[in-house]
């Protein structure tokens, strides 16, 4: 090894290289996060549609099918058999993203440098040749990654399971023009949802302790929102979230708190699309700024 | 440009009102250069500051004259081994080191080259590198620590106690490994509180009390500056208690004592008291074997300057 055999100037690296880079960096935390000591409790979390996807496929087959559609109904008084795809994706999709994608974002994000604090093995990545920046992005990039692919396996799953045992032509429908369109739009709202959430919950994990506290209030206002004048629910991400699914969302609250509801038109998908980067790149940007002037001591003071 | 390779200009570092280290300024040359002194003096603050871990509160740094807040081009010369013994533990060795090394944008095959030459030359066995470093043991974990510094061929090693968990073989191994990169051209800055040790391969001392630095420099020119103690000179010979009855009444001896086959003195004046030695053998046929300065070492002056002889720094 000829170590210190040149004296030559150090040059910084070109663009390709810190794509290699950003890249590099989002590898080892891909590795880490799905290694992690809460990679099960995540996967489970994550996984928690499709198994009520499975418990509902077991009772449709163990209740008589006819009457399954009967006993299990929607909350609140609808009383549509659930055979369609729309069924399903009106009782998995508020329990996948606004229960289980939420909760894992905020676990999965806030921890991408506060686990790293906590676990002091931020070091290793900060004395690498990187920007804390690129350092910042490559994480972000691998919190959506693990998430999104996490995400996407349980929900193509859970719509498999549920349709399954309504036979092939439930199948069909998974396939068909209007399914695969659905499946793409969820798909498109996981990945957008992942990366909007998780730049602020990115930022949250960099300035406080607790990232819970920041999403319990962010879910609280995302909830309290929708019993808003219309203008204050365009400050959600939800609500450019479910401007990008095709079935309307409002069915997510119904029976009293119906009444009071005043669900804002859907916004323009381009514009949903574009917003929600926005807020992931925001909340990446600021995050990657305050990485900038973190200092790692670990509480040593030698 | 001075000819310094790690440079610190009047660098301060505060932890709220607790100070790391005061108004410090260094110039250290190429070549290895031991950073000593108690716990809580402030070594590990001023590798922390050096290397980009810590940002200082007041004052300039720099490392090959690039700042710390270059992160790309600072850790392409420079290579740190923390005192921090925080890993992914569910990593191997082999695919941790592999993982860091990509962020260097190489191509896979330079990776390699670089993680496989690493991991021999700090002496990480094979069959280690491919075990989860959860199971490693604490010297495993300081050899992946030094091939982590050491991967990418830096310029400059900063190793903050690099031979602690090694045993007496695995510490003698890695003083052979510090010589070496020395001898390739490395700038290495070593924190150690094994001080006889790191005294075989430095150059120079920085010696820290209290945040300050309280010495710098060429050993020998560091000890003779401490004018108030006289220089100790270790004279073996066969007969001992001979020598030291002819030389205890010369005034040149300001104290001496006889230490098995040794008399150990102690002089103001070691020229004068070597020209007496050489007399004494013609005269009195007395036979030396050796004649060293017995505390021209980090050991004695930093028990001279920081006065905690016997307490480990």
């Amino acid at each position: 090894m000829s170590t210190a055999a040149t004296t030559a100037p150090t040059p910084a690296p070109g663009h390709a290289d810190r794509l290699r880079q950003v890249w590099a960096a989002a590898r080892l935390d891909l590795l880490r996060l799905s290694r992690g000591r809460y990679r099960h409790a995540r996967t489970l979390l994550m996984g928690l549609p499709l198994l009520v996807a499975v418990v509902v496929a077991t009772l449709i087959a163990i209740v008589a099918q006819q009457a399954f559609t009967e006993v299990l109904t929607m909350p609140g008084g609808n009383r549509a058999p659930m055979r369609s795809l729309s069924d399903a994706v009106t009782v998995l999709w508020p329990l996948s993203f606004r229960f289980c994608v939420f909760l894992g974002a905020i676990e999965t994000f806030g921890g991408l440098f506060r686990g790293e604090l906590s676990e002091r093995t931020l070091h290793h990545v900060f004395l690498q040749p990187l920007r804390r920046e690129t350092v910042t992005i490559g994480k972000y990039l691998a919190g959506i990654l693990v998430l999104a692919r996490l995400g996407a396996v349980v929900w193509l799953l859970s719509l498999v399971v549920w349709l399954a045992p309504h036979g092939l032509a439930g199948l069909a429908t998974l396939f068909s023009g209007s399914g695969l369109k659905a499946i793409f739009s969820y798909l498109l709202a996981l990945i957008l949802g992942l990366a909007a959430y998780g730049g602020l919950f990115l930022l949250a994990g960099m300035l406080a302790r607790g990232p819970v506290l920041f999403g319990a209030a962010l879910w609280m206002w995302e909830g309290m929102a929708v019993f808003l004048p219309t203008a204050f629910q365009r400050m959600t991400v939800s609500y450019w979230l479910n401007s990008l699914m095709p079935v309307p969302a409002t069915a997510e609250a119904r029976g009293f708190l119906a009444m009071f509801r005043q669900d804002a038109a859907p916004a323009p998908l381009l514009l949903s699309v574009v917003v929600c980067l926005a807020i992931g790149a925001a909340g990446a940007a600021a995050a990657a700024w305050w990485s900038r002037h973190l200092e790692l001591a670990y509480g040593a003071k030698d | 440009m001075s000819g310094a390779v790690i440079e610190l200009r009047d660098v301060s570092k505060w932890y709220g009102e607790v100070l790391g280290i005061n108004r410090v300024s260094l110039d250290i040359p190429a070549g290895v250069t031991s950073l000593v002194g108690p716990n809580g003096c402030g070594k590990s603050t001023l590798m922390n500051v050096l290397t980009g871990l810590l940002q200082p509160s007041k004052g300039r740094v720099s490392i090959c004259g690039i700042p710390p807040d270059d992160p790309e081009r600072l850790h392409r010369v420079l290579g740190y081994c923390t005192s921090h013994d925080g890993f992914h533990e569910t990593f191997t060795g082999e695919e941790f080191l592999h993982a860091l090394l990509r962020t260097h944008a190489l191509p896979e095959s330079r990776v390699r080259e670089l993680r496989d030459a690493a991991f021999d030359r700090v002496g990480l066995e094979p069959e280690a590198r491919k075990r989860r470093i959860g199971g490693y043991s604490k010297g495993m974990r300081q050899r992946l620590k030094l091939a982590l510094a050491i991967a990418h061929e830096p310029r400059v090693l900063v190793l903050d106690e690099p031979l602690n968990g090694l045993d007496p073989l695995g510490r003698s191994e890695v003083i052979g490994l510090f010589q070496a990169l020395a001898r390739e051209g490395c700038t290495v800055l070593i924190s150690s509180h094994i001080l006889h040790e790191v005294d075989l391969v430095s150059d120079n001392v920085v010696m820290l009390h209290h945040g300050y630095v309280v010495a710098e420099g060429d050993i020998q020119a560091v000890r003779s500056e401490i004018s108030d103690r006289p220089l100790q000179v270790r004279v073996r010979c066969a007969e001992p208690a001979r020598l030291a009855a002819r030389s205890f009444t010369e005034s040149v001896v300001v104290s001496g004592r006889v230490q098995d086959d040794a008399v150990l003195v102690e002089t103001r004046d070691p020229l004068a008291f070597a020209r007496l030695v050489s007399r004494l053998c013609v005269e009195e046929e007395l036979e030396v074997e050796s004649m060293e300065m017995a505390d021209e070492n980090v050991q004695a002056v930093y028990d001279y300057l920081i006065g905690t002889a016997g307490e480990q720094p």
